[in-house]
């Protein structure tokens, strides 16, 4: 790997040899967000899965530390060629983590990256929800400099990843659609910017819009149905490790031909949802307690009722101007 | 005698020196501390000492995490232990805190970061029955049923075999509680009375109203316990975090008029005395205890023969160290095969070791086919 230590090393086509014999020793270590992973693994199919959606993504330098470790691997010799079965593998004694078939090693890797982050990123108070933020102009007009967050939480299925894509290819940042990480002295939200996982009918929507080059390859008959991971927009990888300031929470609820509608709501109401969101919430105590309280003192929270894409993320777009 | 990493030693004696280390050898030293539990420990130590400020942001975080588990960790068990003496306070019987809980009622250092899982307690076998049953009225259920799984073998075990009761679970706060009426099986090769444990227990000397109340084992027998539950009735692999424990206890306890001379005779008089004379083997050459030359004399008739020792000296230590995702651990693994299959020898007889490993691969086999 050398001893490079410059920011400007990235995953990309033009050094995918190296990429592959990282992964296979067991030595790629990239970076998310505020996180540095490690990952191994010598299956062929997924090393070139891991290289078509973490494109762009940062490589990290030999004196990083590496919070997250992981490797996917065929369960056995035998599976590695009959009926192939992979695993992920964290070296956790209690992780949840079960085989999947080779083809789909890449939802191995995704899942085992996401439970790691979501139980044992405690520095965080960890939300389950899709982020994106604004960036302040170069001119450095409206509050000095500041990125500003838009948090979308929500029951799975209401629509938050499809937003989330949609924004973030939409003049927005991708902070993620997955999790949002909470600084709980500075109440700073940091990118954790990952391939969207798209599901379904999401998946013809957003491939209809945005072209099927910005998509993995579809996956087939996982737990979820059919899955494609939409590409993190370069922009987002960049900007890496800027964080953002919450103003807005949204709980989008999609529902074809619901009339739309924006409700906003607050107090006690606005805790007892953002708390519902948390992952992380019991074991940060009361640091986790006065972070939700403060948020829901100084952001505004709504509801947001729409049949359609393009509304929820006018939607966006006007609470967002109405909140500067 | 191979020893621990020298870097994972360093973390768990004295971490200061770790605040100059680069984020390689941090990736690697971490992850070793948090497969061996002590990470809480690591992020706490580092505060005290005032050494996080300068530490990189990623590295910091994850010490910050560690060390909110830690915080919480204890604050749930403080809570769980005000939640059972509510329960048993009216029987009026003697309870007595064991492991984590203990260490910190008694104010042990390793309590510090360490990450209980479930709470243990220790009361005399004709209360039992009691207690169970009080538990099991006031929200606590067998954790078998939890698990939906047909337990009957286990929960047979348990109660006929076994030295506690089979794990009890909170139902609302999924904690487990283990109620122990002895240390050890009765079925292994040494036992010991429970009874002889309650009478030297010690009223808990706190103020803390979660801890009034209860008792915690005398100091050399809470010492004993844990090399027990380490070199005795435990599998070994992966119970660094136990010679931790054993390593704090010593050097707490070691200043304490005839503190060394009680433990050897409480250790030949309980019929322990092998098992400690591992505990003080190892935890002086791996983690530095202060262990007297004149407590290794006094220990050294314990000791196993020459060849069992040298076997031990090169299972041990290759069995306690974590092992790290990205090398090749074939001989830990296998150190730590052998060392299982010496806990079940020393757990039970050995006909009845059989039956028992029988069942369980049979069964075992029957969830493969089923799969």
């Amino acid at each position: 790997m050398g001893s490079v230590n410059t920011p400007d090393r990235i995953i990309s086509p033009s050094n995918s040899a190296q990429t592959r014999r990282a992964l296979s020793c067991g030595e790629l270590k990239f970076r998310v967000g505020p996180f540095v992973a490690r990952i191994g693994t010598g299956y062929p199919l997924l090393q070139q899965d891991f290289l078509d959606i973490y494109d762009g993504y940062p490589l990290a330098g030999p004196d990083d530390f590496v919070q997250f470790n992981l490797k996917v691997d065929p369960v056995s010799l035998l599976r590695r060629w009959y009926r192939p079965k992979v695993m992920a593998d964290g070296g956790f004694v209690n992780s949840p983590f079960v085989p999947l078939p080779g083809d789909l090693a890449i939802l191995a890797l995704e899942m085992g990256l996401n439970w790691q982050v979501g139980t044992k990123s405690d520095q965080f108070l960890i939300f389950h929800s899709g982020v994106v933020a604004r960036d302040p102009e170069p001119a450095g007009q409206g509050e000095a400099g500041i990125s500003r967050a838009v948090l979308m939480a929500g029951q799975s299925g209401a629509g938050k990843s499809t937003l989330t894509a949609g924004l973030a290819y939409n003049g927005w940042r991708l902070f993620s659609d997955e999790f949002a990480l909470l600084d709980t002295d500075s109440l700073m939200l940091y990118p954790y910017p990952r391939p969207i996982s798209l599901k379904n009918e999401s998946v013809d929507l957003m491939v209809e819009r945005l072209g099927a080059d910005a998509f993995s390859r579809p996956f087939l008959n996982t737990p979820k149905g059919t899955i494609r991971y939409l590409k993190a927009p370069a922009g987002s990888l960049i900007s890496g490790l800027r964080p953002a300031k919450l103003d807005l929470v949204v709980f989008p609820q999609y529902g074809p031909g619901v009339p739309p509608q924006v409700a906003e709501f607050a107090g006690a109401e606005a805790f007892a949802m953002l708390r519902s969101a948390t992952v992380n919430c019991d074991r940060l105590g009361l640091d986790a307690f006065n972070a939700i309280a403060d948020l829901v003192e100084h952001c505004r929270f709504f509801r947001l009722q729409y049949d359609s894409l393009d509304m929820a993320m006018q939607m966006v777009d006007d609470l967002m101007e109405k909140t500067a | 005698m191979k020893g621990l990493p020298a870097d994972l030693k360093t973390l768990i004696l004295d971490p200061r020196p770790a605040a100059a280390w680069s984020g390689e050898r941090w990736s690697h030293a971490a992850y070793l501390a948090q497969s061996a539990g002590v990470l809480c420990r690591v992020a706490i130590d580092l505060k005290t000492a005032g050494c996080r400020a300068g530490l990189e942001p990623g590295l910091e975080g994850c010490l910050l995490s560690a060390e909110r588990n830690g915080v919480r960790n204890q604050t749930l068990l403080s809570w769980e232990m005000d939640r059972i003496k509510r329960v048993l306070r009216d029987r009026d019987i003697k309870i007595v805190l064991l492991k984590g809980a203990a260490y910190l009622a008694a104010g042990i250092p390793c309590t510090r970061g360490r990450l209980s899982s479930d709470i243990d307690i220790l009361v005399a076998k004709d209360e039992l029955a009691g207690v169970e049953s009080a538990l099991l009225n006031a929200g606590w259920i067998l954790a078998k049923e939890k698990q939906g799984e047909s337990g009957d073998y286990d929960d047979l075990y348990y109660r006929r075999w076994m030295h506690e009761l089979p794990p009890m679970l909170h139902e609302e706060r999924g904690t487990v509680i283990d109620v122990h009426h002895t240390i050890l099986p009765p079925t292994g090769r040494v036992t010991a009375e429970g009874r002889e444990l309650l009478e030297l227990a010690e009223p808990v000397d706190s103020q803390a109203q979660e801890l009034e109340g209860y008792f915690v084992l005398c100091d050399t027998d809470m010492l004993l316990h844990s090399v027990v539950h380490l070199f005795q009735d435990g599998e070994i692999r992966g119970g660094l975090r136990d010679l931790v424990d054993q390593r704090d206890m010593i050097a707490h306890f070691a200043g304490r008029p005839g503190f060394w001379d009680r433990l050897i005779d409480r250790a030949e008089h309980l019929g322990l005395g092998r098992p400690l004379f591992y505990c003080l083997r190892y935890a002086s050459v791996l983690l530095d205890a202060p262990v007297p030359e004149s407590a290794f004399t006094a220990a050294k008739r314990f000791g196993p023969s020459g060849s069992v020792l040298m076997l031990m000296d090169r299972l041990v230590p290759r069995a306690l160290t974590p092992n790290y995702l990205f090398e090749s651990h074939r001989a830990a693994n296998l150190a730590g095969e052998l060392l299982y299959i010496r806990s079940h020898w020393l757990r039970m007889p050995p006909l009845m070791l059989a039956r028992h490993l029988g069942i369980k691969a049979w069964r075992r086999l029957g969830a493969t086919m089923t799969a």
